[in-house]
């Protein structure tokens, strides 16, 4: 598992909010909501074709066209449990690359967003990812020396 | 003789073999830092390096056993005869795509076989040093989507049953040749099915059939290297062992000739009398 850099942002910029059905009602700011679609197109569009065995360029620009007219207001984003599904797996996909390999999409975007959605998927899932992350603070961080 | 417009197992390990993962994997043209410029079938802890990025040391990490994989084809051989038969792969069935995703718990490699991916050669195999961790939540995460789309969540386990991988690759590659229509690369045009992209003489990873150019040398290389053959008591006789390196230099020269062949006067002369028509006579002395 690779670390994030030391200029990742450390505060959760995705959160949720809560489920209600299959939905999922996150809160992010239009900022970060441009972020995730800007991450969305680059893994919908990599030239890596590994990323697709893990979710299709179909699946992302599904996500896409969800938050696309979502993306100005500074309300919740509303997104189906299929597609934190598609997202998630996205990011899981790219993690295996450590921040220097992401040479077209700023690598503490991608680490942000990440972190959050593995967040949100174990939250909504109930799941545990093992402390699957790229930003590590205090403690969590641990000694890897 | 197999019919020469369906897809077979063979095929398909061989575009895999001879594909970009051969490229990405064995011979490391890996953007990610800590794998580039290594074979991830032969070395057994990627590389340490300095993330300027993460301005921090990147430790080595543990890949996992030797493969001894040089080739294509020991990358052939290896997932054909190893991978997909042994008793330590397992795996999931993708809900949206019928892809197939296995991976070997003793080797640490995950085998994709997905049959509409962008570089057209059905898939991938790698190992990085999360690949066991990151198999399971992607196999996770799948189980979730076929429980939201009420679906049965398709698991290959060759513990339970030694055939199971091998048989759903089977499966899929069946369906593909009896359901083309289902498997386009672009939903509306109907002439875009995997045989005519695959088999259409012009898309072999390494080879341009078509004019019979190469155009990846070392994934055009035919033949095993010594530590696979040896490893896996090949019946090959030494002489016959490749070194990647030269037989890639080999076949990098076989193609510049056969483009030399195809260019200016040769080219000309070659249309006009055919490569096998009888050199003109010399005309008689009187």
């Amino acid at each position: 598992m690779t670390l994030a850099s030391p200029t990742a942002v450390l505060k959760p910029q995705i959160t949720l909010q809560s489920v209600e059905g299959d939905d999922v009602i996150l809160h992010a700011s239009p900022e970060w909501k441009k972020k995730l679609i800007a991450f969305l197109e680059y893994a919908e569009t990599t030239d890596d074709a590994e990323v697709h065995a893990f979710v299709t360029p179909n699946a992302l620009n599904q996500v896409q066209d969800k938050i696309t007219p979502q993306i100005r207001s500074e309300d919740d984003l509303i997104i189906s449990k299929l597609h934190l599904l598609s997202a998630y797996k996205a990011f899981l996909a790219l993690n295996v690359l450590s921040p220097g390999a992401f040479y077209d999409y700023p690598a503490d975007d991608f680490d942000r967003l990440h972190d959050d959605f593995f967040i949100i998927y174990e939250t909504v899932f109930e799941k545990d990812t093992q402390g699957f992350r790229r930003i590590k603070t205090g403690l969590t961080g641990g000694f890897d020396g | 003789m197999a019919n020469p417009s369906l897809l077979t197992t063979d095929i398909v390990i061989e575009h895999i073999a001879r594909g970009h993962a051969f490229n990405k994997h064995v011979l490391g043209y890996d953007h990610e830092a800590s794998m580039k410029g290594l074979n991830a079938f032969r070395e057994t802890e990627s590389h340490g390096h300095f993330d300027q990025k993460a301005n921090r040391w990147m430790p080595p990490q543990r890949l996992g056993d030797d493969l001894c994989i040089e080739t294509p084809d020991d990358m052939a051989d290896y997932i054909k005869n190893t991978f997909l038969t042994s008793p330590n792969t397992i795996g999931y069935i993708s809900n949206e795509t019928g892809g197939v995703n296995l991976f070997n718990t003793k080797d640490n490699a995950a085998l994709h076989i997905s049959w509409n991916n962008k570089d057209h050669d059905f898939g991938t195999i790698y190992r990085y040093p999360s690949t066991p961790r990151r198999f399971m939540l992607a196999a996770e995460a799948e189980k979730d989507t076929a429980e939201l789309l009420g679906v049965p969540f398709k698991a290959i386990n060759n513990m339970d049953d030694p055939k199971a991988a091998m048989e759903v690759v089977e499966a899929l590659i069946n369906d593909i040749n009896a359901n083309p229509q289902n498997y386009l690369f672009k939903a509306n045009n109907p002439e875009s099915t995997v045989q005519n992209r695959v088999l259409s003489n012009t898309s072999r990873p390494g080879r341009d059939w078509f004019s019979d150019e190469v155009l990846h040398a070392p994934n055009n290389v035919k033949g095993h290297s010594q530590a696979y053959a040896e490893a896996n008591k090949l019946d090959i006789a030494p002489s016959d062992y490749v070194c990647i390196k030269q037989a890639s230099a080999d076949e990098f020269n076989v193609g510049r000739a056969r483009k030399s062949l195809r260019s200016g006067r040769v080219l000309n002369s070659i249309k006009e009398y055919g490569l096998d028509s009888a050199p003109e006579p010399a005309p008689a002395i009187s």
